[in-house]
């Protein structure tokens, strides 16, 4: 109970830490937000200027705003968006869900297929296999979500012409379960190539590691059946250090849904933070810079405690 | 003259000659290291080899598929796709080698720093981690590029920036490790100042295990500077990079139509970075202190 508190509150000040630095960097942004409300052809008196200024408290102390800033985001209110007016948490709210779906459809296949693959191989080391696979993942690993995307895109939208371009559904037909599947298989089989290689190769090597484990002689000297060794003693121990690797590859997920998004149209918050960027839209950019340090600390957090449930020795770390 | 046997097992025994028979027996490292100079080669020497200037605009043989005259095309205002291939080249090596050091320099004194020190300083210094751990690079350094401008030297100096987490982890661990040997001791106790104990005596004994990590600093950055080019905020055109030629794929008459123009500079992208990963992997098993006995 001790571990699991002390993980949770290690994570605070951390996220807080964050929330500092989110609105320094945007502090930094030359500019002001009083520019969104100047007409150009009209201009605008020093005098207004100076009041509105005033108006907005942005002649306060930084720590004050940023204070004021932090009490909005608790209650939910994050701005809104330069670019058209729109309520920032409304946004967000419409547009993660998709992301997700995204994300969450590449890690899925991703960690069974590499932890499976990872498996199989991990039991034939240095057969074809095993080296067919491991020259394979080299090339999952070096391959970057934005050339794995424009090769996805030219092969199998372009040239074969088996699945669709970009967006999430066909526009003009009635939404069905089948046509946004083959919208998802591109964009979240890009997403998934990398992480496909990065789980299957440490699974791979945390099967090799047990394998020389002592309780595996042990149960060998017992006269265990080789089946039950392997299902019961050896593949129980050597996902644990996986669990670890599938949890921190959020950052590296949602990078790579930055560049997949925006290459596959995908309208989730990986192209709206590119578009926001693009524009100076700070709001927007804030309230998913916001969202992506929630995320990722919250996996930090079940990663850790999830850990700690499967496996009591570190608790007492 | 007669060679002494004990002077002859001497050489070979050397960590450095062991470490380079481990390295030789993967052939896959090898062939990174084959294929990593090639390009570095190619890059070097590119005013050399190629056969027109990379930023000649010449309309009248723009949009041309691979010819004898221009064997890789060109782009959609006559530039010659094999002359900017190499060009890039040049650039991207320069953004990941540079940005490397920067990281790296960062990362080594603040993980040195971090790991002799201990307490609160540790403390402060891997909460900070942590914090800029939170979001990947790409998010941080694309809001920052926004409002600091493009060009080379920002670029580099942001990737640097902001890479350097994982370097200082390690660092940080292992002058943990060290910190507590007679040799630190012996140096601090001859009145040694902290910065030349951390950094004169300690280092010298992180390196080994840092060289493989920074091979992978070296990828980040390439991978980071084409990212960033490749969404239109890192190397400004007319400088040709491996990113900003691989960003014309985005429209998708050129990624349908021109695929001489985006292949190129995708493979090249591939092949190094698959390259620099093969020679890491190598030198880790090399380097791994686990197999220096």
């Amino acid at each position: 109970m001790q571990y699991f508190l002390r993980r949770l509150l290690i994570n605070i000040p951390v996220f807080f830490a964050v929330t500092l630095l989110i609105y320094a960097l945007i502090n930094l942004a030359p500019g002001d937000p009083i520019d969104f409300f100047v007409n150009e052809e009209v201009g605008i008196s020093r005098e207004d200027l100076a009041f509105l200024e005033e108006q907005f408290g942005l002649n306060d102390p930084f720590m004050l705003r940023y204070g004021k800033w932090l009490m909005n985001i608790f209650q939910g209110d994050l701005g809104f968006r330069f670019k058209n007016g729109d309520d920032v948490a409304e946004v967000l709210r419409e547009r993660l869900g998709r992301t997700i779906l995204l994300m969450g459809s590449a890690l899925l296949v991703a960690s069974i297929g590499g932890i499976l693959l990872g498996i199989f191989i991990g039991l034939r080391q240095y057969s074809s296999w095993d080296f067919l696979l491991t020259t394979l993942s080299f090339i999952g690993i070096s391959m970057p979500a934005f050339i794995a995307g424009i090769f996805g895109l030219y092969i199998f939208s372009v040239k074969l012409g088996w699945l669709p371009s970009g967006g999430m559904r066909t526009i003009g037909q009635p939404a069905s379960f089948l046509d946004s599947l083959r919208h998802l298989i591109l964009p979240a089989g890009t997403l998934a190539i990398l992480q496909i290689a990065t789980f299957m190769r440490y699974m791979r090597f945390s099967v090799l590691e047990v394998k020389q484990a002592d309780f595996i002689r042990t149960a060998k000297a017992k006269g265990l059946y080789p089946h039950q060794i392997t299902y019961r003693h050896l593949l129980r121990n050597a996902i644990l250090p996986v669990v670890t690797v599938i949890g921190l590859a959020l950052p590296t997920l949602v990078a790579g849904a930055l560049f997949t998004e925006t290459i596959y149209s995908w309208p989730g918050i990986g192209s709206l933070f590119v578009d926001a960027v693009l524009v100076r839209d700070y709001p927007m950019v804030m309230g998913i810079m916001l969202v992506i340090a929630l995320v990722v600390l919250l996996a930090n957090l079940i990663t850790d405690l999830l850990y700690g449930l499967i496996d009591p020795r570190i608790r007492l770390e | 003259m007669i060679k002494n046997p004990a002077l002859t097992n001497l050489k070979t025994n050397s960590p450095n000659a062991k470490a380079w028979q481990r390295f030789r027996r993967h052939p896959l490292a090898l062939l990174g290291l084959f294929l990593f100079s090639l390009i570095c080669l190619l890059a070097l020497f590119a005013p050399l080899i190629e056969r027109y200037e990379p930023n000649k605009i010449n309309l009248r043989d723009k949009f041309q598929p691979p010819s004898a005259q221009h064997f890789l095309g060109t782009d959609r205002v006559g530039r010659d796709i094999w002359s900017r291939t190499l060009h890039g080249g040049r650039i991207s090596l320069l953004v990941g080698f540079a940005a490397a050091a920067v990281s790296m320099l960062i990362g080594i004194i603040l993980g040195g720093l971090s790991g002799y020190y201990g307490g609160w300083v540790d403390m402060l210094l891997m909460r900070f981690t942590d914090v800029i751990m939170t979001f990947p690079q790409v998010v941080i350094i694309l809001t920052v590029a926004t409002f600091v401008g493009q060009g080379i030297v920002n670029v580099i100096l942001l990737i640097g920036l902001f890479s350097w987490p994982g370097t200082a982890r390690l660092v940080r661990g292992q002058v943990l490790a060290l910190r507590e040997e007679q040799f630190v001791l012996a140096a601090q106790s001859l009145g040694a100042r902290d910065s030349s104990v951390i950094f004169k005596h300690i280092m010298p004994s992180v390196i080994a295990p840092l060289l493989a990590s920074v091979t992978f600093a070296i990828n980040g950055a390439i991978l980071l500077e084409a990212g960033l080019s490749f969404l239109g905020v890192g190397i400004p055109l007319p400088t040709a990079s491996w990113g900003n030629m691989l960003e014309t794929a985005r429209s998708l008459d050129i990624l349908q139509d021109g695929p001489w123009m985006w292949i190129p500079p995708a493979l090249m992208i591939l092949i190094n970075v698959l390259a620099v990963n093969f020679i890491g992997d190598g030198l880790r098993d090399a380097l791994d202190p686990k197999h220096m006995a």
